[in-house]
């Protein structure tokens, strides 16, 4: 695997793993998947500028969830009713406290 | 202080410790009330509410009442509340320059939403003060040659209660009618333009049905027919695609917080090419081109900046996801439950805005029993009195149908697994309270419910 490949893969999976992080349901919901459509539909885009820019936003997009990450959990103290009831979500993140 | 959290979290560090550790060292409490309280099992009876302990919300559907802060959006406010607080108009240090820079990418974000200048946004305080400050502030201007105002019977309650004032200060306002779709006749706003028409001001997307004019036909008739055309763009700022040159709109208000931004904060779009006048509400130092006096406030007008510029970049995925949402709602909804209505022309909507009227039940009970939601009948505002929503006493609606009415307000951050649990706990709820409803057995047995002659007491 080139190194372009392992650099685009360490991205996607950090990122993956910051929108785990949100206490707030909807937004860990969201920032997962966002992340995840985000990293597919650049997935066959063969200029390399483009892949380069959008990798500069990729890692923009980190850094600020990995400090809103934190935020979160510093002030929420709320949950949904809808995390806890395993009929409907897949609330649990990977990191359960 | 972040770059120590990141290199712990790099150094892949429990999170509890780290956040432990964090807030040690800082005196703060490590104890987050987090699960203190266990989740009571909630797949008890129906009826029971789990929202009744201090720290469950329900699933937020509101969307249209507001929107939560979008992260990122937090994310570029944070220096402006802690360490750029500066006054942008501050002119001779650098606290001033900084954050004026910082307004003035702010303001070309929320040009570039709408298509405009970024020279043509005025900061106000919310879209309430944008729709006041355009209605009264271009008729007051040219009250002298021209006195007459169009509007919608659907409008919001600012508007309405601005034309309202200003018919007391001399002014005529048409009141155009919608039709059961909630859209309004261009035949009929051709017909009510006199040669005194100053302004016609149409929202374009409702907020309690979410039904979308067609602007740019609106547009196009008042330009022919010299008249100002006043939009209010609340719930279609950053939702749909808008172009203030392709639809000729010369007035535009925009809320902050309906666009994943914060409350407190809107924008007024002013055109100026060909230059619109008007009177100003608030006087004072001449901020803001002399329309809006008073200090801007910067770090919210950085924050609604952040939220459009997110909002533009996102559209098209937001509407997909949203699109994708309601029709799961609504199809839900729809093959479970029987003599459900969609209020609103289905070819001429917002998906994000799904109002539906449940026969035979009341909406106010069907919303008490929906503990687990967070709903809304009808909108924020009129909420408070016990009458059915004027919106859809506009439409035609019936009483009975105009007070069953529940407005689901889907939004960015709604996921499907919120829009199953409302679909499941709308079929549950709904079937029993028409169990318990007498009008329904009747309905049942066969009987015209028109055709009873109710005995007075």
């Amino acid at each position: 695997m080139s190194t372009k490949q392992s650099q685009i893969l360490h991205l996607y999976r950090s990122s993956l793993r910051a929108a785990q992080r949100f206490e707030t349901y909807n937004f860990r919901k969201y920032f997962y998947r966002r992340t995840h459509d985000r990293f597919h539909t650049m997935r066959n885009e063969t200029d390399s500028r483009q892949v380069e820019k959008a990798m500069a936003e990729a890692r923009a997009e980190l850094e600020v969830m990995q400090r809103q990450g934190i935020l979160n959990k510093m002030f929420s103290h709320n949950r949904t009713v809808i995390e806890s009831d395993p009929h409907y979500a897949s609330g649990a993140r990977r990191f359960a406290v | 202080m972040f770059s120590r959290s990141l290199r712990v979290l790099g150094a892949r560090a429990n999170r509890r410790t780290l956040s432990a550790c964090y807030l040690r060292a800082r005196g703060l409490s490590t104890t987050l009330n987090l699960q203190t309280e266990s989740v009571t099992n909630h797949n008890a009876p129906v009826g029971e509410s789990i929202t009744a302990q201090s720290n469950v919300m329900p699933i937020y559907l509101d969307a249209q009442a507001t929107t939560p802060l979008d992260p990122r959006v937090l994310d570029v406010m944070m220096p402006y509340m802690t360490e750029n607080y500066g006054n942008p108009h501050s002119r001779t240090h650098k606290y001033g320059w900084e954050t004026e820079k910082a307004v003035d990418i702010a303001r070309e974000q929320i040009a570039n939403l709408i298509g405009a200048h970024p020279k043509e946004i005025i900061f106000t305080s919310g879209a309430t003060e944008s729709n006041n400050t355009s209605i009264k502030g271009v008729a007051r201007f040219y009250k002298g040659k021209k006195n007459h105002i169009i509007t919608t019977q659907t409008e919001h309650k600012c508007i309405l209660d601005s034309c309202r004032v200003l018919q007391e200060e001399g002014f005529e306002v048409t009141y155009l009618p919608v039709n059961k779709g909630g859209i309004i006749d261009l035949n009929e706003l051709k017909g009510a333009i006199r040669p005194t028409t100053v302004l016609v001001s149409i929202m374009a997307v409702n907020n309690e049905i979410g039904v979308v004019q067609d602007l740019k036909e609106i547009g196009k008739i008042c330009r022919e027919n010299r008249v100002f055309f006043h939009t209010d763009g609340a719930q279609a700022a950053g939702k749909i695609a808008l172009n203030v040159n392709d639809m000729n709109i010369d007035l535009m208000s925009i809320s902050g917080h309906k666009l994943y931004g914060p409350k407190g904060i809107g924008a007024l779009y002013v055109r100026r090419r060909p230059r619109v006048r008007l009177e100003p509400i608030i006087t004072g130092g001449g901020q803001e081109r002399g329309i809006r006096s008073g200090t801007v406030p910067s770090s919210l007008v950085v924050g609604m900046g952040a939220a459009a510029a997110l909002s533009a970049r996102e559209l098209d995925y937001d509407y997909q996801h949203i699109s994708k949402l309601s029709r799961r709602l609504i199809d839900g909804i729809q093959s479970r439950v029987s003599h459900v209505v969609r209020n609103g022309d289905p070819n001429h909507i917002y998906p994000g805005c799904v109002n539906l009227s449940f026969s035979f039940v009341e909406g106010e009970s069907l919303l008490m029993a929906l503990k687990n939601v967070a709903l809304s009948s009808g909108s924020a505002c009129t909420s408070a009195s016990l009458e059915p929503s004027y919106v859809l006493r506009a439409l035609g609606a019936e009483d009975d149908m105009a007070h069953s009415s529940i407005r689901f307000g889907l939004g960015r951050f709604t996921t499907e697994s919120e829009v199953d649990y409302v679909v499941d706990n709308v079929q549950a709820h709904v079937t029993r309270l028409r169990e318990m409803s007498p009008l329904w057995e009747m309905y049942q047995e066969g009987i015209d419910l028109k055709s009873i002659q109710w005995s007075q007491h």
